[in-house]
C-alpha cells in the first residue's frame, strides 16, 4: 500500500514574546515510514553461461617425463633385464604392462586429461623393425614419452599418449 | 551443442571411416617394395603423414594418434598391446594389419606392417 503523499506535521511553538531572552522554536517532522521499494523494479539475469576450458596449468600437464618415469619403473618391475621370452608369458605380460602403465597415468590425477598406451613385445631374432606416430594434437597440451627396453632376447617398447580434452 | 555432436558430419566411425584411409596408405607406400633396411624410416614417415594427412581432411572435431610398426617377416613373434583411459563412447581406435589375409593378392615382401590410429574426441 503506498502513501502517495507523505504527511509531514509542523509544531512550531513559539514562547510568548517576553522579556526571555530565549526563543525556542522547535521543528518536528514526523514521517511515516516509506514503503520497501516496489519489486518490479528487481531485474532476473536470464543470460546463459558460457564455460571457457582453460588450459592445464604447468603442475597439472602430462609431461614426457613424468610419463618417461611411470613407463620406466613399470618396466623394471615386470621385465627387468634377465627375462626369457616365451611366447605364452608375452601375450599376459603385454596386456599387465599396458594396464597397468595406463593405471599409473590415471592415479597421476590430472582433470580433463585422456591416455592411451601401447606396448610391443617382440623376439629378437635378427629381424629388423621401424616404429613411428604421428599425432595431431595441441602441442600446448598434449604429449607422449616411448622407452624401449630389452636384452638379448626380447625388445619391448612401450609408448604412452596423455591427451586434454577441452 | 547436442544437435552438433549427433549429425553424422561430426561422428567418427572407425570402420566406415579410418579403416580405408589406413589400408590405401599402406598398399600405395609399401605394395611395390621389399624389406629395405635403409628404407624403411623413410616408409614409416610416409605413412605416417599421409595417413594424418588424410585424417585431417575428414574434418572432424578430433585430435588423432597414428601408430606405424614396419617388421621384418623372419618367423618371430610380436604382441602388440593397448589401454586406454578415455570416453568410450566418443574415442576409438582401428588398427590395420598388411598384408590382409583376406586379400592374397598383396605379393610377399617379406614385410609387416601394423597400422593403428586413435580418436580422441574434442
Amino acid at each position: 500500500q503506498n502513501q502517495s503523499q507523505s504527511s509531514c506535521k509542523l509544531l512550531l511553538s513559539r514562547s510568548r514574546k517576553s522579556n526571555h531572552t530565549c526563543k525556542q522554536t522547535t521543528l518536528v517532522l514526523a514521517l511515516p515510514a516509506s514503503p520497501s521499494p516496489p519489486s518490479h523494479l528487481h531485474t532476473h539475469n536470464t543470460m546463459s553461461t558460457k564455460t571457457v576450458i582453460e588450459p592445464p596449468s604447468y603442475h597439472n600437464k602430462a609431461t614426457k617425463r613424468r610419463m618417461e618415469e611411470i613407463i620406466k619403473e613399470v618396466q623394471a618391475d615386470n621385465l627387468g633385464s634377465n627375462w626369457e621370452y616365451t611366447g605364452d608369458d608375452a601375450a599376459l605380460l603385454t596386456k599387465k604392462i599396458s594396464d597397468e602403465v595406463k593405471g599409473r597415468l590415471r592415479d597421476l590425477g590430472l582433470p580433463r586429461y585422456k591416455y592411451m598406451v601401447q606396448v610391443v613385445l617382440g623376439q629378437k631374432v635378427g629381424e629388423g623393425m621401424q616404429m613411428g606416430c604421428r599425432c595431431l594434437w595441441d602441442t600446448n597440451t598434449d604429449a607422449y614419452a616411448t622407452v624401449v627396453h630389452g636384452n638379448d632376447s626380447y625388445f619391448c617398447s612401450v609408448t604412452a599418449f596423455g591427451v586434454y580434452q577441452y | 551443442m547436442d544437435e552438433l555432436q549427433t549429425s553424422d558430419d561430426l561422428i567418427l566411425d572407425p570402420q566406415q571411416h579410418i579403416e580405408p584411409i589406413l589400408e590405401r596408405v599402406v598398399d600405395e607406400v609399401l605394395k611395390p617394395e621389399s624389406y629395405d633396411e635403409t628404407l624403411v624410416a623413410q616408409w614409416v614417415d610416409k605413412i605416417c603423414d599421409r595417413c594424418m594427412k588424410d585424417l585431417a581432411q575428414l574434418k572432424k572435431p578430433y585430435k588423432y594418434i597414428v601408430t606405424c610398426q614396419i617388421m621384418q617377416k623372419t618367423g618371430a613373434s610380436l604382441h602388440t598391446g593397448m589401454s586406454a583411459f578415455w570416453n568410450e563412447e566418443e574415442d576409438s581406435v582401428q588398427q590395420y594389419v598388411w598384408p590382409n589375409e583376406k586379400k592374397r593378392d598383396t605379393n610377399n615382401s617379406r614385410m609387416q606392417c601394423v597400422l593403428t590410429a586413435v580418436g580422441m574426441a574434442i
